[in-house]
């Protein structure tokens, strides 16, 4: 026998944050980088890029900005505790 | 065109079994950690993106060597010197990864991916 | 900046008028052609993130989905201008037209089923350490051979190791059991399943359904009768979604 769940219930929340923040479809870069055609990381493109940006910015000084801030990576929402 | 109030799907409902709500509820905080535990995704620890990345893979590799040292140890063909010393090697591994882990604050969690057809390591 | 919610089928201007979303933004529609992305625009990227942000994200999703099932996007996909967006989607639009196609008209729901027996686990909570060697205690220095001979903490370890490996082992075969006993429930009703990977360790089962909207009711039906005719078995339930598990590209 199973029993329906109030709205505000911990885990109505614990639901809703399942789907909306862990699972969607994630168009901001991605790479997936798979073995025998099974996926086994996927890697948040924009966050590989800025690596490799901060490593060539301590090698050369000047800026590298080839689409200026059109191209700079989604902000990210902050997660901090509310 | 009248103004229309713009059409909903319904919202989602949840049932569970009578007595399950509490056990569910901390299961679903370690699938996926709650709003304020998530970690604070500051644009200045852009190295997170990598670093979960290579502990994902070395995390893969432990779980398969643990697998095959303890297969090993049951095949009768180690010493107990050995196995001993594995067994040390081991913990020392866990106990560096764990120290990493939270170095960069990442949770196992994050740390999980599908094997697919290769999650059968038992 | 523009917030994402959803990618939708095109045309959808119509469904979106008068829909306000994060922070009661009003959503607005970024057409490709090939499909829409319905976004609102903010000063800046929202923070923090709240529940009651992410209820308002869903509820736009929800709208769309009261039309056609979309493609919810994951919260926190923010652009700084159309033209990214436009870039991002462009780069994807013959694979995100297809994952459109593939959710038309469905919707998902969620089943989880917690794995451990409570009575068994009673027992075993004895034992001690349930996490088992994830948490060991400092091992010693590298020792020299005369003190390996003597020491036992590294066998103790494997020890530990083997009983979690089996434990784990256990797990997993009953959440394969119970994934081809659900299937078998629900055959002919949905039309896809998905199964979240989780730790070894996990003490749950996700399935994630996709299930066209009119079979809504055979499919509650039918999972309602398997869970009934389970006795012990401990479920939950959620749903209707947009197909949130189901956005992902197949592989062809």
């Amino acid at each position: 026998m199973t029993r329906e769940l109030e709205r505000d219930d911990e885990l109505v929340l614990s639901e809703l944050l399942n789907h909306v923040l862990d699972k969607g479809v994630v168009i901001t870069g991605d790479v997936t980088i798979s073995v025998a055609d099974i996926d086994l990381v996927r890697v948040g493109l924009s966050l590989v890029l800025s690596s490799v940006e901060t490593m060539e910015r301590q090698r050369a000084p000047q800026r590298v900005a080839p689409g200026g801030n059109e191209d700079a990576p989604p902000v990210l929402p902050d997660r901090s505790p509310e | 065109m009248s103004e229309r109030e713009p059409a909903r799907a319904e919202e989602p409902r949840v049932e569970v079994s009578r007595g399950s709500a509490a056990e569910f509820a901390e299961e679903l905080r370690t699938l996926a950690p709650s709003l304020p535990d998530r970690i604070n995704a500051d644009p200045e620890h852009v190295e997170n993106g990598l670093a979960r990345l290579v502990l994902t893979v070395i995390e893969l590799l432990r779980n398969v060597l643990e697998h095959q040292a303890v297969r090993r140890m049951d095949g009768g063909t180690l010493t107990d010197e050995e196995v001993e010393r594995l067994g040390l090697a081991l913990m020392r591994l866990d106990e560096r990864m764990q120290e990493l882990k939270h170095t960069f604050g990442l949770s196992d969690e994050e740390l999980t991916i599908d094997l697919g057809p290769l999650g059968r390591l038992g | 900046m523009l917030h994402l919610y959803c990618l939708t089928a095109p045309r959808s201007e119509g469904v979106a008028a008068g829909v306000r979303g994060l922070a009661g933004a009003p959503v607005r529609v970024v057409s490709t052609g090939a499909l829409d992305a319905w976004v609102s625009e903010h000063a800046e990227a929202p923070h923090p993130v709240t529940v009651e942000l992410v209820r308002e994200h869903d509820r736009v999703v929800r709208a769309a989905l009261a039309w056609e099932a979309p493609l919810p996007a994951r919260f926190g996909q923010d652009f700084p201008s159309e033209g990214a967006l436009r870039r991002a989607l462009a780069e994807r639009e013959a694979a995100l037209a297809r994952a459109l196609e593939r959710v038309r008209g469905a919707v998902e729901m969620t089943v989880r089923v917690l794995l451990a027996d409570p009575a068994a686990e009673a027992e075993k909570g004895a034992e001690g350490a349930r996490e088992g060697p994830s948490g060991p205690p400092k091992p010693p220095a590298a020792p020299d051979d005369a003190q390996v001979a003597k020491s036992a903490a590294g066998r103790e370890y494997l020890s530990r190791l083997r009983e979690r490996q089996r434990r784990e082992a256990e797990l997993r075969h009953r959440a394969d059991f119970l994934q081809t006993r659900i299937a078998r429930a629900v055959a002919g009703i949905v039309l896809e399943e998905a199964r979240t990977p989780s730790r070894p360790s996990s003490r749950s089962l996700t399935i994630s359904h996709l299930v066209a909207r009119r079979a809504l009711s055979d499919y509650r039906r039918a999972l309602r009768s398997f869970v009934d005719g389970e006795p012990g078995l401990r479920v939950l339930i959620s749903g209707p979604w947009a197909p949130y598990s189901f956005t992902e590209p197949r592989r062809e």
